[in-house]
């Protein structure tokens, strides 16, 4: 079972569609008891940093999700959810993240550039993995975000995409990942990655 | 890279998809959901939805819109309170568009990219152009508000909305070309994504107007459903003048 971590607000229709549609049953994770019958965990984002993670602590869920993943259930954080991953942010003031990631996270510095960056974009892999294969390298991925992850250790950043500068666009360490882009929203390639994270991480 | 979209734009009428011009005439077309489902098989990169009938699309429509829909998804059309933008939120649109409503009250605007974010906030600005004046008219084309219309597009980046769709209401329906000069003129200057819309009719219009560095992606209607062209013909023309967009593959 597939368990998305909701906290209200968020267009959770869209993952739990898709999920469907690749024929997996899906549970909302809102309250630490659910978490005990997901093999997988998916974190969505919603609204700010600062916001998601105040809202994750209040029902306690960040801790239960760091219990899960240290008992070895494979995460995958998306958009903001993948932003949250990391130690610290700075989106709505400074606050502190999830810590599974070490990094940090601020607003894009692109000053030539328009924000949010939005679009389809492609994904250059830098180091791939059982999740993240070859065979996605350069295919596009919808994003639509203004702050960037920045990753403290280098082999935790699979793929790059270029918005101004390299911008990390997937992460991972050991069995957590984030994909800065939304593949629930990337059509035939969001799809298939989402499958390779459930089959293979 | 970041590719340039190519957008296509439903008109719904709360039972069928209609397509008329000037945002009037409007004439059944189709059915909603087959729609959605072409164009997601011919993989649009967005979608915007405006349902036309004075109420927000209803849960049932969205609800299979979703199921059929792995695309960005916009949604606008009677949006009257924030209310409204967290039920469209939780039902699979991604970004909502905004228009009368944050025209007559600033304050919505602003309050709207409080509680969902930039990204889900696009503004719609219509215009008509009167005695080569740039009109700005909200209400589905029927009321001009008297905003100076450049001033307005400044204001909606400086309220925090994510992205700007402009149309020019004279052009909707025509095929015969987007109005991008004026497009240009409300573009100068503003740091958010914009969207041309209203009149495209021919393969070259999306390239003119992504070829003037102001404009970041193509909106469309009755290009597409009155002709036998699909988006892929756009970005295969679009491609071949080295414009960046994103094409189809095999995995």
């Amino acid at each position: 079972m597939i368990g998305i971590v909701s906290v209200g607000l968020s267009n959770l229709s869209s993952i739990r569609n898709a999920l469907e549609f690749l024929g997996y049953k899906s549970i909302l994770l809102e309250e630490p008891r659910n978490f005990q019958h997901a093999d997988k965990i998916l974190l969505p984002g919603v609204g700010s940093f600062k916001e998601a993670m105040t809202r994750l602590k209040e029902k306690e869920l960040d801790s239960s999700l760091k219990d899960a993943y240290n008992q070895g259930v494979p995460v995958l954080g998306i958009c903001l959810g993948m932003q949250l991953l990391a130690d610290i942010g700075f989106e709505g003031g400074e606050s502190e993240g999830l810590g599974l990631i070490p990094g940090s996270v601020s607003l894009i510095d692109c000053p030539k550039l328009k924000l949010p960056h939005m679009g389809w974009n492609n994904i250059s892999i830098r180091n791939s993995d059982k999740v993240v294969t070859d065979s996605f390298n350069e295919l596009d991925y919808y994003f639509i975000h203004s702050y960037q992850f920045h990753v403290a250790e280098k082999n935790n950043v699979l793929a790059t995409s270029n918005y101004g500068q390299e911008l990390p666009s997937i992460v991972k360490k050991d069995h957590v990942y984030g994909f800065q882009f939304h593949p629930e929203k990337s059509q035939r390639a969001g799809l298939e990655l989402l499958k390779s994270f459930i089959i293979n991480a | 890279m970041l590719k340039h979209r190519v957008i296509s734009s439903i008109v719904f009428n709360g039972k069928t998809i209609t397509r008329g011009h000037n945002f009037k005439n409007n004439r059944p077309v189709g059915s909603l959901i087959q729609q959605v489902k072409i164009y997601n098989l011919r993989e649009i990169d967005e979608l915007i939805i405006y349902n036309i009938d004075g109420t927000i699309l209803p849960k049932k429509h969205l609800d299979n819109i979703s199921k059929s829909c792995f695309m960005p998804l916009a949604i606008g059309g009677g949006i009257r309170k924030i209310e409204d933008i967290e039920f469209l939120l939780e039902h699979g649109a991604d970004k909502v568009i905004l228009n009368t409503i944050c025209a007559n009250n600033t304050s919505f605007l602003k309050e709207a990219v409080k509680c969902f974010g930039s990204q889900a906030i696009t503004v719609g600005v219509d215009y008509k152009i009167h005695n080569a004046d740039i009109v700005h008219y909200i209400e589905n084309g029927n009321i001009a508000t008297g905003k100076k219309i450049q001033d307005w597009c400044k204001e909606i980046e400086g309220f925090g909305a994510g992205e700007i769709i402009i149309t020019n209401i004279d052009r909707d329906g025509k095929q015969l070309g987007y109005n991008i000069d004026d497009t240009v003129i409300l573009a100068e200057g503003i740091n958010i994504p914009v969207v041309i819309s209203g009149g495209a009719g021919k393969f070259d219009d999306f390239s003119n107007a992504l070829n003037t560095k102001k404009i970041d992606a193509v909106c469309a209607s009755s290009f597409y459903l009155f002709n036998q062209h699909k988006p892929s013909d756009v970005k295969e023309h679009l491609q071949k003048l080295n414009i960046p967009v994103r094409l189809s593959y095999t995995l």
